[in-house]
């Protein structure tokens, strides 16, 4: 029988800062990061969706909603690959021996994800410039989108794949040189659950978009709103049914600690706060209160997230070595850094703002 | 115990990380270098009021967006991908140590992808002076990565008294990191020069190509003395025995070496030539075989970096075969495979097998069987006695880990290495 906790490497890590910091760093960036991974996802099926909808009932505002959506996508992947370092960072720190452990056991598809992003990238540009004379043909060049979808589809699979397999190390032994993805624990409801929550976000993010874009003709903001709403309040109906699924696909042990301890609030706040949300959106409510919320239900979403983390790693914590060599001249560096990076946006997004032609 | 193995029979470890680590370095120093071109040529334009050459400056930031945003930057992430999978100990302990500067070299790329879609995007947009500072703040951003980036670089070749402090400024401010950030400051001034003629080449009016030829030509010219400072200095930097290696010591890396210098020489000769005397006839033809030489000889220039290392991945703290220098002894008394992860072990394993998890612990990251580097050419025909004292004095090459584990597991390798090498 295979010891699984041996199967966790076991040399002695340094930690340049008290734990805590990292956590919160973790978590605070992973936040940042899952928002654009949604709005990305969410935003390819929307361009999609109002492609459908434009073929089906030929509604031309659609196939400009579909365009216009299309260019901004590009600006979600920039930053979605962009907020993916740092808490890709910040977890080596926290849990290398984990996340290096899964990443070697399916070392090919987690690799692929990387040309499957350069691939979506690039089409997502074709579809955006109309080049190859796409903005000739009927279809203007759909397929790429799909194409698009598809890869990120892939892509967000095997970025939950190998977060469960790291948590998951008594299954490594199995997995390790005959991967089976559908044996992977929880894969199929946490997967959808993913998936339906990056277009619940993006539904709220096509609202906020269709009142912020100035230059859009009324009809289209229209349309696209309601489209947003739409897409938010059907996700979120679904996402009721799907997370209770996830939740009790868990093992007991870890589902208990979840609804025994502060997951149980975590969960019922994110189901009232999504309920306001559709609340708020069915009475035509303030979408600055409905952007609020939707901006703490992710947050809430997070936390729970990181604390199911904490109940399957358990048992292996304990077995890892940390020494403390702190170097706070260097955190002191990055926080600077940080500091003078958010003034410098707010400055530079103020110039710009006064500074158009 | 250490990390499970990465091993696959399709990819060996060292190629994929050579392709995809040369591939990301070669675009991230084009970005760098074509922030500093862009916003010069684009000063020049609005001094001089021309509208083709701002026209050529935006073209060449679309160069920047298109490809330094898209495969610079992921090909960026699929280096951490690629060391964490095949060097998962040698990335920790560069992950744990330099994590602050790591976190510090994210805020400047976030910075960098920022301002170059609001340059990019907003060309024409908002007043010049304006746009000219997003530039400046582009190119300012990179920069400074790149600076944090080869202090963790450099510091692999030469941990400097890190390895007796721990501290780590006194890591980054390692014996060779100023050098090589001389040489790489050339390399990114190089590589804006020789991308910048892919737009060059289709320029119609004769001017402005001879006008950016020249802008070209004073990069290439710039680049290369701080690429000749810059590699002087870094060899003066290293140590004295491993300097050695380089000039004659050991055959691949002088040849490597050498061939990165004569690529160099070719490389700037010829975009002089092409820039400056046949700005006329550029076509995208030249811009190609510019690109290529190019490739050539920073691939020569980073096979050199990473040879040049060896057999560490971090100069006397760890082995290239993962294995820290301070459980050596550990290891002699336990055996390696004691120190092999435990999903490898079976209850009953042959000593051929056994030989095999040694050959994945020890060689593999340097070597294959077949392909890669491979022992074919080097041990086939011999017998495991006579493979065992080649295994024995390896010890001896200046390039090669020494063997770690009891004398027993010498044998085990040696009848693996005999029994595969007589499977043809």
């Amino acid at each position: 029988m295979l010891n699984t906790i041996a199967v966790v490497p076991n040399y002695t890590e340094m930690l340049t800062a008290p734990a805590v910091i990292f956590q919160f760093l973790y978590v605070f960036t992973f936040l940042l990061h899952i928002i654009f991974v949604n709005l990305t996802l969410g935003g390819i099926f929307s361009i999609l969706l109002c492609k459908y909808i434009y073929k089906t009932y030929n509604d031309s505002v659609y196939n400009s909603i579909a365009h216009d959506l299309s260019f901004i996508n590009t600006y979600n992947i920039s930053l979605t690959v962009t907020t993916a370092i740092a808490p890709l960072l910040f977890i080596q720190i926290l849990y290398d021996k984990f996340f290096y452990s899964s990443s070697i056991i399916i070392a090919y598809y987690w690799l692929s994800i990387i040309f499957a992003i350069i691939i979506a990238y690039y089409f997502n540009y074709i579809y955006k410039y109309k080049l190859f004379y796409l903005k000739f043909r009927i279809a203007g060049g759909t397929i790429f989108m799909v194409i698009v979808f598809i890869l990120f589809l892939y892509t967000t699979f095997m970025l939950v794949s190998n977060t469960l397999l790291s948590v998951n190390p008594e299954i490594w032994k199995e997995q390790y040189k005959n991967i089976n993805f559908l044996n992977i624990p929880t894969i199929i409801p946490r997967y959808l659950h993913f998936l339906i929550g990056s277009i619940a976000l993006n539904g709220i993010f096509i609202c906020i978009y269709s009142k912020a874009r100035k230059s859009l003709n009324e009809n289209i903001k229209t349309k696209m709103f309601i489209l947003g709403k739409n897409m938010f309040i059907y996700a979120t109906l679904l996402q009721f049914i799907v997370g209770f699924w996830f939740l009790f696909s868990h093992k007991k042990m870890i589902w208990l600690n979840i609804v025994q301890g502060y997951g149980l609030i975590l969960i019922i706040l994110t189901v009232l706060f999504s309920l306001y949300i559709i609340y708020l959106f069915i009475k035509n409510g303030s979408l600055l209160l409905i952007t609020i919320f939707g901006i703490l239900t992710l947050i809430l979403m997070v936390i729970l997230r990181r604390l199911t983390e904490v109940y399957y790693l358990e048992p292996y914590l304990k077995n890892l070595k940390f020494v403390s060599h702190y170097q706070f001249s260097a955190l002191a560096m990055f926080l600077i850094l940080f500091i003078i990076m958010l003034v410098l946006f707010a400055y530079l997004f103020k110039c710009i703002h006064k500074n158009r032609i | 115990m250490s990390f499970i193995p990465y091993y696959s029979d399709l990819v060996h470890p060292a190629v994929l990380i050579s392709s995809i680590a040369i591939f990301h370095t070669f675009i991230a120093h084009f970005s760098i270098g074509m922030g500093l071109y862009v916003i010069i040529c684009e000063y020049f334009a609005y001094k001089k009021n021309n509208m083709v050459l701002l026209e050529y400056t935006k073209k060449n930031s679309s160069l920047i967006l298109f490809i330094a945003t898209v495969l610079g930057a992921l090909t960026g992430v699929g280096i951490w991908f690629v060391i964490s999978i095949i060097a998962p100990f040698a990335t920790s302990t560069l992950i744990h140590n330099f994590v602050w500067f790591w976190a510090s070299e994210w805020v400047f790329f976030v910075i960098e992808i920022v301002t170059i879609l609001l340059y990019y995007y907003l060309w024409g947009k908002i007043e010049k002076k304006l746009h000219l500072i997003i530039g400046i703040i582009y190119f300012i951003s990179g920069y400074c990565s790149l600076i944090l980036i080869n202090g963790i670089i450099s510091f692999q070749l030469t941990p400097g008294k890190w390895l007796e402090t721990k501290n780590v400024w006194d890591g980054f401010f390692n014996p060779s990191f100023l050098p090589s950030t001389i040489a790489r400051t050339g390399f990114c001034l190089i590589l804006a020069s020789i991308f910048s003629t892919l737009i060059i080449s289709f320029l119609k009016n004769s001017d402005i190509k001879k006008y950016t030829g020249r802008i070209s030509t004073i990069f290439i010219v710039v680049g290369a003395l701080f690429c000749i400072v810059g590699t002087y200095l870094w060899v003066q930097s290293i140590p004295e025995n491993v300097r050695s290696q380089l000039s004659g010591g050991n055959t691949t890396l002088t040849h490597f070496f050498h061939y990165y210098i004569i690529t160099g020489v070719i490389l700037i000769a010829l975009s002089i030539i092409l820039e400056l005397i046949f700005y006329k006839y550029f076509n995208i033809v030249f811009s190609i075989i510019l690109l290529c030489v190019g490739m050539t000889a920073f691939s020569y220039f980073e096979f050199t970096r990473e040879r040049v290392r060896k057999p560490f991945l971090v100069r006397d703290y760890v082995y290239a075969n993962g294995i820290p220098l301070d459980k050596i002894d550990e290891i002699n008394t336990t055996g390696i495979l004691e120190y092999t992860n435990v999903i490898l072990k079976r209850k009953e394993l042959t000593d051929v097998q056994k030989g095999e998890l040694i050959y994945t612990s020890e060689c593999y990251s340097c070597h294959s069987i077949n392909g890669f580097n491979n022992l074919r050419s080097k041990l086939e025909g011999l017998k495991a006695e006579d493979i065992f004292y080649v295994i024995d004095g390896i010890g001896y090459n200046p390039l090669m880990p020494p063997f770690v584990g009891i004398e027993s597991e010498k044998k085990y390798l040696a009848e693996f290495l005999q029994d595969r090498l007589s499977n043809k």
